[in-house]
This record gives C-alpha cells, sequence and structure tokens, in this order.
C-alpha cells in the first residue's frame, strides 16, 4: 500500500517535471532592457508573444530554448493588454501548446521563465482566482483574468502558466496591476492574431468621461423601458468625437447601438474592434427628454493617452509607471 | 497521495537534527554520515556546539570542515547515531521536480514545506570557486530552515536550505558540494 502511494507521489513529480520540459520547449528569453531580461512564448514559427512593459530598448535580443540566439524586432504593442508581439529573424521559435480547457480556482499551475543562461526557472502552485472583468490602462478590458499563488521570480513576466500537461493557460506579467497577473491564453492569443494582422489592437473612442447613476422612474418612464442605471457624463474632451456629435456634460448615456447601456464595462466592451471609424447612434436622457445622438467612434491612440495619463510619458517621465486596479492595496499605489 | 508525504516525512525526520551554536541561535543540520552533521557555516559561533535528535537526545558536535564560501559546515558526533539521508546529486533532478524542505522555521521544530525545484541559479563567490550554481526553490524557507535538507519525493536530499532572498526565493546548496566537503574529512 506504502509502496504504491510512493509511486504516486513519484509519478506526480514526474509529471510535473514533464509539464516544465512541454512548457520550456516554447519560452524563450527576451533581452530588451538592461537589468535581468525577461521571457516570452512561441506565438509562430517567427514570432514571439511577450510583455511590453519588458522591452525598453530597439535592438531585441531571443534566446531560444536550445541555447541559439536571433535577433527580433517589435511588429505591435497593445499597452492596454501589456503585450507586445516579436518578429523573430530567421525564425524556427518553437509554438506553445495551449490548454483547451478553461482555467479552474484550485487547479495546479506551474509558471515558467526563462530570464537567464541557466536554462527554464519553475515555481507550483494553485489558481488563486479567475477574475472576471478588468479595466486595463488605455481604453483596455479584459473579460477575465487569472491570479495564482505562484512565486513570480525576477524575469518571468513574458512566461506561460502552464497545466500539468504542459499546456499554456495564459501569459505572466506584472506589469499590468502592478501584482503579478496571468492574461488568459485566449486573450492574449486574441491580441497576438491583431497584433501580427495590424500592428496594434483597436480600440474605439469617444472622449467621455462616465459615471454610473441610478435612473428616476420619471427618466425610465421617458426611455419607455425599465432600466436601473445609465452613465451620467461629467467630462468631454475637446474636438473628441462626443463634443462634435453635440453631447453635453450631464446627459445620461442610456443606449450604445440599441442596446442598453448600464455599467462604465458594458459601453467599454461595445467600443471594441469593427465599429472604431464607423457611425454610431447613442440614445441619452437629457432632462427628462430622450434623444438619439450620433456619433463618429474614433481610434484611441497612444500619444492621446500619453498626454492624459500621467503613468507613462507624461510630464517629468511621469510619476507612476504603473496602472493600478482599485482593489490594489494602497502601499502598491 | 497524503500518506504518502506523511509516510515520506516520518522516514527523514531520524536524519535531522537541530543545531544549537551556544549563543542561542539555532538551526537544522542533516546526518550525512553516521557520525557526521552537514549544516550552514552561517550559524557557527565560536563558542560550544551541540545537536539534538528527534529523540531529544542532545550531542555535543565538533566543528571540523568550515566552508564559509559554500555557507557548509560539516559537524562530528561523539559517536555514530542513527542512519544517514541518502543523497541526489541535483544535477539529475529536472525542473519541475517536487521538492521538501524539512527544518525548524522560527523556532518551529521539523516543519515541512512543499515546492517545486524552480531552477539553477548563479551566484558570484569572491573565493577561488568563481561562479557557484545553486538550486532555487518556491518551498517557503524562514530563518531556521538554514541547515536543513531539501528533499526529492524519495526522500534523497538534493540541497543544503540556506537563506531566502526577497521572502518567497528559497536558495539551497547542492548536495553534490557538500558530498565533496563531506570526503574531504581525514579518516
Amino acid at each position: 500500500m506504502e509502496r504504491e502511494d510512493r509511486n504516486l507521489l513519484t509519478a506526480l513529480s514526474e509529471a510535473m517535471a514533464e509539464a516544465v520540459a512541454r512548457g520550456a520547449a516554447a519560452t524563450v528569453t527576451v533581452d530588451a532592457r538592461e537589468r535581468l531580461p525577461a521571457s516570452g512564448v512561441g506565438y509562430a514559427a517567427d514570432l514571439v508573444l511577450t510583455a511590453d512593459h519588458v522591452i525598453e530598448r530597439e535592438e531585441i535580443r531571443i534566446v531560444l530554448p536550445d541555447g541559439r540566439e536571433r535577433s527580433a524586432v517589435r511588429i505591435g504593442r497593445d499597452p492596454s493588454t501589456d503585450l507586445a508581439l516579436l518578429r523573430v529573424a530567421e525564425g524556427s521559435v518553437p509554438i506553445l501548446e495551449i490548454a483547451e480547457r478553461e482555467p479552474r480556482v484550485g487547479q495546479l499551475v506551474l509558471a515558467l521563465g526563462r530570464p537567464t543562461s541557466e536554462g527554464i526557472q519553475a515555481s507550483l502552485g494553485v489558481i488563486s482566482a479567475v477574475g472576471s472583468g478588468l479595466r486595463t490602462p488605455w481604453g483596455g478590458w479584459m473579460e477575465h483574468y487569472i491570479r495564482t499563488d505562484v512565486t513570480m521570480y525576477p524575469g518571468f513576466s513574458g512566461g506561460p502558466l502552464i497545466d500539468l500537461e504542459g499546456r499554456a493557460l495564459g501569459v505572466n506579467t506584472s506589469g499590468l496591476a502592478g501584482i503579478p497577473l496571468t492574461i488568459p491564453i485566449r486573450v492574449a492569443w486574441r491580441v497576438a492574431e491583431a497584433l501580427a494582422r495590424e500592428g496594434r489592437v483597436r480600440r474605439g473612442y469617444l472622449g467621455i468621461r462616465t459615471q454610473s447613476v441610478p435612473l428616476a422612474p420619471a427618466q425610465q418612464e421617458a426611455l419607455g423601458r425599465a432600466q436601473a442605471y445609465g452613465l451620467l457624463i461629467v467630462g468631454i474632451e475637446e474636438g473628441s468625437p462626443a463634443a462634435q456629435g453635440g453631447l453635453r456634460v450631464g446627459d445620461i448615456l442610456t443606449a450604445f447601438q440599441g442596446q442598453s447601456v448600464e455599467e462604465v464595462e458594458d459601453l467599454q466592451g461595445r467600443l471594441m474592434g469593427e465599429v472604431v471609424g464607423r457611425a454610431v447612434e447613442v440614445e441619452v436622457l437629457r432632462g427628462e427628454s430622450r434623444r438619439t445622438v450620433t456619433l463618429v467612434v474614433g481610434e484611441r491612440r497612444e500619444a492621446e493617452e500619453e498626454r492624459r495619463w500621467p503613468f507613462r510619458g507624461g510630464p517629468r517621465g511621469g510619476f507612476r509607471r504603473r496602472w493600478m486596479p482599485p482593489w490594489a492595496p494602497w502601499w502598491s499605489r | 497521495m497524503d500518506a504518502a508525504l506523511g509516510a515520506l516525512v516520518e522516514q527523514v525526520i531520524p536524519g535531522v537534527f537541530r543545531v544549537w551554536n551556544g549563543h542561542g541561535g539555532f538551526g537544522a543540520g542533516v546526518l550525512w554520515r553516521p557520525e557526521i552533521i552537514v549544516t550552514s557555516a552561517h550559524l557557527l559561533t565560536r563558542g560550544e556546539h551541540r545537536a539534538t535528535w528527534w529523540t531529544g537526545e542532545t550531542f555535543p558536535a565538533e566543528p571540523v570542515i568550515v566552508d564559509e564560501t559554500l555557507d557548509l559546515a560539516v559537524l562530528r558526533l561523539p559517536r555514530p547515531v542513527g542512519s544517514p539521508i541518502p543523497v541526489r546529486d541535483p544535477r539529475s533532478l529536472p525542473v519541475g521536480s517536487l521538492v521538501l524542505a524539512v527544518g525548524h522555521p522560527w523556532g518551529e521544530g521539523y516543519a515541512v514545506s512543499l515546492g517545486v525545484f524552480s531552477g539553477w541559479i548563479t551566484a558570484r563567490t569572491p573565493g577561488p570557486r568563481g561562479i557557484l550554481r545553486l538550486l532555487r526553490t518556491d518551498a517557503r524557507l524562514a530563518p531556521g530552515n538554514s541547515g536543513g535538507p531539501l528533499l526529492d519525493v524519495e526522500g534523497r536530499v538534493v540541497g543544503i536550505c540556506t537563506m531566502v532572498v526577497g521572502g518567497d526565493q528559497g536558495i539551497a546548496i547542492p548536495a553534490d558540494l557538500a558530498e565533496a566537503l563531506v570526503r574531504r574529512i581525514p579518516a
């Protein structure tokens, strides 16, 4: 009996080492900053996906798992999800295998990184939480994110989080929220696909600041439907699509393209992808009357963001590099 | 699985000592030969050293070899005690293997922590050894784990726990270096 138990333990240990070896085959070193290099994963034979914040210079050196060195250029970046896609000269990057199953809380996972020439690094933990919905800087939106209790060693950003079969559940980064987070693999792959196609992820831009407010019965009557909340417009950027469309501070946004909008996230979600550059109809309450306004959705540009966000760029280099989510502890702000 | 881990811990506990340095400080030590204990050099002082077995029996322990660079020390007991823990060369240990650390963190006797072998790191030393390759683990270590064994799932020692970096990374000296040190003992 004890003998069998012992074999079970050995089998688990060997399975984990096997998983690490499988994940390690597609985990590369990304050397593009002064201090310790970081990690990246193979997305295609000539493409490496990594964390955007670890790219601090133009010349990027990639070290493949077998030790061969390659030079690379960044062909796209999405600061909103802290991902960057690199094109590797002379290709032959092994491609990461991704997990089919959804991540589950309590599942055993391993984080991998290859920041040094000493080979792969790994650490063990469990998925602590699968968070639903995270607003990220520059108008980004992740429908879910993964938090683990895995030790993220220095240089683990850009490396994969794998299950015990060696398949990737996500890409780790500490540059998104100030604490280590894992971007789910489906989000990461979707961003990588957009970056490979056009070098960026399109996100719509209206130029309004809003907050969710409850609607009074009279306002609901004006709408002609029961809707508990709307988005009160508290600020409008000059010359923005919202200003050109005639929206005003004090209007309450209640619907976007015929679909009701109650939370800021509802609007963020609708402003992704194809809607950029198109004319859309939004419904607003001005006082107690309902109006429909046509706007042409703009595209978020980083140049504009640099002006607005003091965190990166900005005057005096920005007072704080990282954006913090509301639940981040006070000492990390 | 639980039973296997329990059996594993029971199997190695007779090979783990508490090492007292005569100044109130203590850590752990690994029985390497029937009368030889390997521990961390930073535990030692000029005082009298004692080693306490899991039974509570205490022996005087005399430092035979102290290597500050490796942070390893070899102590000799007055007579052979118990059976030593077998040794595994960590170079045969794949990254991601389960490891256990046994020691006395914060004075808690024979506490066990579980983690994986995270990989190799290098450390530059001022001495003639130059660059050392050390084991990194995510098993939770604390003061009191120093000198204790890092074990594989078969109960073989792969390293000697030495220090904690940044609160969450444990560093261990490879067991093959400790073995080489023990072999230098004059007969």
